[in-house]
């Protein structure tokens, strides 16, 4: 019998599928047009207002650093982005409502 | 539409920063009673997903490309104050690990594309979504979201000419004309992902929310 805790959890490994499928195999044969900000940034000339990146990471511009398949290197960064994100939505999910735990119920109980 | 650094000067990126900070301090704390643990697992997809989804640019009008936002979505399932809560992870790792959108506009993309399409797509949402009619629902929703996009880019728009950078009137004309194209994108892709997950209603839970599972 699995509780009800695990069911969810299963779900959420089965439910993840999908993101993990379309960062891996769909973001790599991403239109490469400029996006509507950059598409306004280049036809109105501010463009080069844009400052220099404060700092670049190994996963800059979705590409991962020193992959030189760019298919490859693409699709690694996102999938290490989808599985980065999805372990922070959860923490801060897990977080709050737990934080909701600790608030006293309405018949004194906890 | 994410903001680079550079295209906001420092009183409005100060002031947006500010007030979005704000917003998710707000944010976070009604999510320890809007949010349900058992939604949790489906708040983790939902930001994956979105964070995948945001690097799958569609061509638009062979001149540009648009990506899924989310926020409609996401304040859907979950309401807008979660929604925020989702959008600020994915732009946050965007801005900071993948140098997508600037760490000085991280404020202002976050009210762009988090506040202003969570609760503008909610708000619209819920005026249909008591429509006796899931045909009409269903139109609710794609407005709400192609709305969210449109307004969103007009608040780019926005703080591009308050920084100075482009004057008012032509930065609206042009962020509003291409995301009204954008926007169909958005209101298509979230109808479609919402009828899925709608489908499978038992499974993620959302039934469990009786005002909002119902109207999906």
């Amino acid at each position: 019998m699995k509780s009800r805790k695990t069911v969810l959890w299963i779900r959420l490994g089965s439910g993840l599928a999908v993101p993990f499928l379309v960062a891996g195999l769909l973001a790599p044969f991403a239109s490469s047009k400029p996006d509507g900000l950059e598409r306004v940034a280049a036809d109105l000339g501010f463009s080069e207002k844009a400052a220099p990146d404060m700092w670049t990471t190994p996963l800059s511009g979705y590409s991962v650093a020193g992959v030189d398949q760019p298919i490859l290197a693409v699709g690694l960064a996102g999938v290490l982005g989808t599985a980065l994100t999805s372990l922070c939505a959860i923490g801060i999910g897990r977080w709050r409502t737990r934080a909701k735990e600790t608030v006293p119920t309405r018949n004194g109980r906890e | 539409m994410h903001i680079p650094d550079g295209f906001l000067d420092t009183k409005t990126w100060v002031s947006l920063t500010a007030v979005s900070a704000a917003g998710v301090a707000i944010a976070l704390e009604k999510a320890r009673t809007e949010l349900d643990e058992s939604k949790v697992p489906l708040v983790g997809i939902t930001a994956a997903f979105l964070f995948a989804a945001q690097m799958v640019n569609f061509p638009v009008a062979g001149a540009t490309s648009g990506h899924l936002n989310g926020g409609v979505l996401s304040a859907i399932l979950f309401g807008p104050w979660v929604a925020v809560l989702i959008m600020a992870t994915v732009n946050f790792i965007q801005a900071v690990f993948f140098q997508d959108g600037g760490i000085t506009a991280l404020g202002a993309n976050l009210l762009n594309m988090g506040f202003v399409t969570s609760f503008l797509g909610y708000g619209l949402y819920r005026l249909f979504a008591g429509a006796g009619s899931r045909v009409i629902r269903r139109i609710g929703i794609f407005a709400a979201a192609w709305t969210a996009v449109v307004a969103s880019s007009a608040a780019a728009a926005l703080e591009l000419a308050v920084s100075g950078t482009v004057p008012l009137g032509i930065a609206l004309k042009a962020m509003v004309g291409w995301h009204s194209l954008i926007g169909i994108g958005e209101g298509i892709v979230t109808v479609t992902v919402l009828r899925y997950l709608t489908e499978r209603k038992a499974v993620w839970n959302l039934s469990a929310d009786r005002e909002r599972g119902q109207a999906l």
